[in-house]
């Protein structure tokens, strides 16, 4: 873990008494399906271009990418979303470069976008079986 | 510098916490008219510069981050926003259009109520602290047994009065701006 320097903690995280309390690590799958479950799609669009390490704008230029350019996160909501996993310890900071942070998702952080992949999935393969045509 | 003095100007201006979205205006529309927004030098002073009438959007975030934070400011600005200046909380960017839509610097419902949110936890924190020195003071005071004791009971009857007050109506007129956000389409 990167040690954080003490100007960087914003007074959000310091009084961000869920995470302290609920410790979100140690939850178990139906908490975590309760808290995070379903994501915005912003959130999950972040969450997996965190597969790799990516600072704030290439996350933007990889989701502008992979949705055909259908899909343009705004500099406010990706910041948002950031600074808020990274408070809750889905995603961690690598390295910081020209001034930009680098991000890769955490363990937990993993989890979760299986466990969001998988109820994507479900609702995909429903809607092919009972939707329509 | 004469000549600089000229076109610069400083407009004081307050604005209440959920009137964000008029100061965004308010700062579009002096764009329009040629004044262009420098900075802020201190706290409700605008600093002003002339220049050719531009359509542009100023959009203000609220995230309490340190005037040194560069990654903050980087995000927007690879996004083609530019970082004005600071004050409390509120982060002020600006972008010319392109086009006829105004660039935003939310993309999601959710993000944009999350800055409500904060604005919220902030001002609420704050109530409290205020809330608990109060009492803390007002409690000395009764332990106390002196003359005064009565002028001081006045007093802060009327200072928990005034803070109970604006602490509704303050947080009323927040929630009010977050149905409202909740109920628009997108």
């Amino acid at each position: 873990m990167n040690d954080i320097p003490f100007n960087d903690i914003l007074p959000c995280d310091i009084f961000m008494i869920d995470v302290i309390f609920f410790r979100r690590n140690q939850m178990d799958d139906k908490k975590l399906h309760k808290t995070y479950l379903p994501m915005t799609e912003a959130t999950y669009y972040i969450l997996l271009s965190l597969v790799e390490t990516r600072h704030g704008y290439s996350i933007m230029q990889h989701v502008e990418k992979i949705t055909g350019g259908r899909l343009k996160i705004a500099p406010g909501t990706l910041y948002g979303v950031l600074s808020k996993m990274d408070a809750e310890k889905v995603i961690v900071m690598t390295n910081e470069e020209r001034k930009r942070k680098y991000y890769i998702l955490s363990e937990l952080g993993k989890k979760l976008l299986k466990m969001e992949i998988h109820r994507i999935e479900e609702l995909y393969n429903n809607g092919k079986e009972y939707g329509g045509e | 510098m004469v000549e600089d003095n000229r076109e610069i100007k400083i407009v004081k201006k307050t604005f209440w916490l959920w009137q964000d979205e008029l100061e965004e205006t308010w700062l579009s529309d002096m764009a329009s008219t040629g004044w262009h927004l420098v900075n802020i030098p201190k706290v409700s002073h605008y600093r002003f510069r002339k220049g050719s009438t531009k359509k542009v959007r100023y959009c203000l975030d609220y995230q309490n981050v340190s005037k040194e934070d560069e990654n903050y400011k980087n995000i927007f600005k690879d996004a083609g926003w530019e970082h004005l200046d600071s004050m409390g909380g509120w982060q002020y960017f600006r972008k010319e259009y392109y086009g006829d839509e105004g660039p935003e610097i939310f993309s999601d419902k959710n993000s944009k109520l999350q800055k409500y949110y904060r604005i919220l936890t902030f001002f609420g924190l704050l109530m409290l602290a205020l809330g608990v020195g109060l009492s803390v003071f007002s409690l000395i005071f009764i332990s106390s047994n002196t003359d005064i004791l009565s002028f001081f009971r006045g007093f802060f009857i009327g200072a928990y009065s005034m803070l109970v007050l604006s602490f509704t109506f303050i947080i009323g007129k927040i929630i009010a701006r977050i149905r409202k956000i909740k109920k628009e389409t997108g």
